[in-house]
């Protein structure tokens, strides 16, 4: 384990990540073991049909795709407490969460595609409205970071950051509303839990999944922010080492001067 | 199991996605934590750590 | 204090504050930020293109696709419905095609699709198919109990399943519509 004084590190993240471990554990195990594959007797062939164990991707995909959502949100409102407050904290919790939700957007693409492919037959529809406003999500925020790499000043850069992070967040409502307004250019469902189409350890297992992909972005975001903080105060202690390095020059130089200014009166 | 190959792959690129993009963000915290006062990293020392120095 | 002197002209001046000491390993890979946020708005924009430019993206209802056939004509569109209980595997112009009853509410269309269904296809599950309207009647027809037989049918050749939102198991409910769902 690494010294608490050179890491992001704290007793209360390390139990934390314990718990997120274990939680994870108990994820799988609800997941790939006590739940039941989606298998339904049609009641007039009489055949099976359902997902059948492509269902398992739902306790996984859905935490995510909400985890998103919190994250950008999360970005969104930070920004905008930078652009009122221009305080550094709002800026590390915009960046941080910008980074931890890209990922996790990432993430909902991916196992989304994984999940389409036995389920709908395809990993991917260009057109879709719920999977392009989704993928826009997703290159808006990669833009989002890109931009916090380009060369500009400190403070000139969050704020065109904030202000980014702000039209950006704008498509979060198109992405979740899609498969409502656009019903008919989606093969997305429409929301399980809005219309409770979901019951017993079905639901208890998404709800888990809910709670522990809670904890692995509590734990990320705590990270994440921590690291900006250090980048944040590196910066400043930077700024603040060259500063003592020129008063320390002029202070040679001033002797330096003192020190001619004597030698010539002799 | 059905889908076993898809499941495997969700799951998997997701929880190794997570996992090291985790562990890079320690790492940069590392990385950074030495370069940067004890004042700024208030997280990092609990009450008995400052008292023992 | 005194005031600094001017390192060029040796003249005092007012102190200079500003932080001259730069990051080099971070403007290193700054162009590259560049690059990627360059990428990231061409993404961006082949994405609204690809999204807006493509006709075919709008799904027709079964009812919508027969009240238009006369428009539609030869062209390629999608339709979704929901498959009706009974399928014939066939062959179409030396092709294995399957050959089914597609409804919405109890409007039918019949549909002869080239290569295999989804993995999922099941009657009572909606499908969203691409292809055109044929005059006609499929091969086989005869064996399905509630065909449309309207002289016409959908050739088709890409087939997606549209699946619904019900995780409930044998409670769950399918779409009704047509005869015998």
């Amino acid at each position: 384990m690494a010294d608490s004084t050179t890491s992001t590190g704290s007793p209360g993240s390390r139990l934390l990540g314990l718990t997120t471990l274990v939680g994870l554990a108990g994820l799988l195990l609800f997941a790939f073991v006590f739940t039941e594959p989606d298998v339904r007797l049609h009641p007039t062939t009489g055949e099976e049909f359902g997902q059948f164990d492509a269902v398992r991707l739902l306790y996984l995909h859905v935490p995510m795709a909400v985890l998103t959502y919190v994250a950008f949100l999360t970005c969104a409102v930070a920004s905008a407490g930078y652009l009122l407050k221009r305080g550094a904290w709002w800026d590390v919790t915009a960046h941080a969460s910008a980074e931890v939700g890209t990922v996790c957007c990432g993430l909902v693409l991916v196992t989304g595609s994984i999940w389409g492919r036995p389920v709908w037959n395809t990993w991917w529809e260009w057109g879709d409205v719920r999977l392009m406003t989704t993928l826009v999500l997703f290159l808006l925020f990669t833009g989002y970071l890109a931009l916090r790499r380009t060369p500009a000043e400190p403070q000139r850069q969050a704020r065109r950051a904030a202000i980014v992070a702000l039209v950006a967040v704008v498509d979060i409502p198109l992405v979740n509303r899609s498969v409502e307004w656009w019903e008919n250019r989606t093969l997305h469902q429409q929301s399980t839990l809005a219309e409770l189409k979901i019951e017993d350890l079905t639901l208890f297992t998404l709800m888990l999944g809910f709670v522990v992909f809670g904890l692995v972005f509590a734990w990320l975001m705590l990270h994440r922010f921590r690291v900006g903080w250090l980048e944040h105060a590196q910066a400043g202690h930077e700024v603040a080492l060259a500063i003592a390095e020129r008063h320390a020059e002029m202070e040679t130089l001033d002797v330096d001067a003192a020190i001619g200014q004597t030698g010539g009166g002799k | 199991m059905t889908h076993l190959g898809y499941l495997l792959a969700g799951w998997g690129i997701a929880l190794a996605v997570l996992g090291l993009y985790g562990c890079a963000v320690v790492r940069r915290g590392r990385r950074l934590a030495g370069s940067v006062p004890e004042g700024e990293r208030r997280w990092m020392t609990s009450r008995g750590e400052n008292q023992g120095g | 204090m005194a005031e600094p002197v001017d390192e060029e002209s040796g003249e005092a001046g007012p102190l200079d504050l500003t932080p001259q000491a730069s990051r080099p390993q971070r403007r290193a890979r700054k162009p590259f930020s560049i690059v990627v946020l360059l990428a990231v708005v061409a993404a961006v924009v082949f994405v609204l293109l690809r999204t807006l430019g493509d006709a075919s993206l709008f799904f027709y209802e079964v009812d919508e696709a027969v009240s238009a056939r006369a428009e539609l004509g030869t062209e390629r569109f999608r339709v979704v419905g929901t498959p009706q209980p009974g399928l014939v595997e066939t062959s179409l112009d030396g092709q294995a095609a399957v050959v089914f009853t597609l409804c919405v509410a109890d409007v039918l269309a019949d549909v002869a699709h080239l290569g295999d269904p989804a993995e999922l296809f099941q009657p009572g599950v909606p499908v969203v198919l691409q292809g055109s309207w044929v005059s006609g009647d499929p091969p086989g027809i005869e064996n399905l109990s509630a065909a449309a037989e309207d002289g016409w049918y959908l050739r088709t050749d890409h087939m997606v399943v549209k699946h619904d939102n019900d995780y409930r198991g044998d409670d769950a409910e399918l779409e009704s519509c047509g005869v015998g769902s």
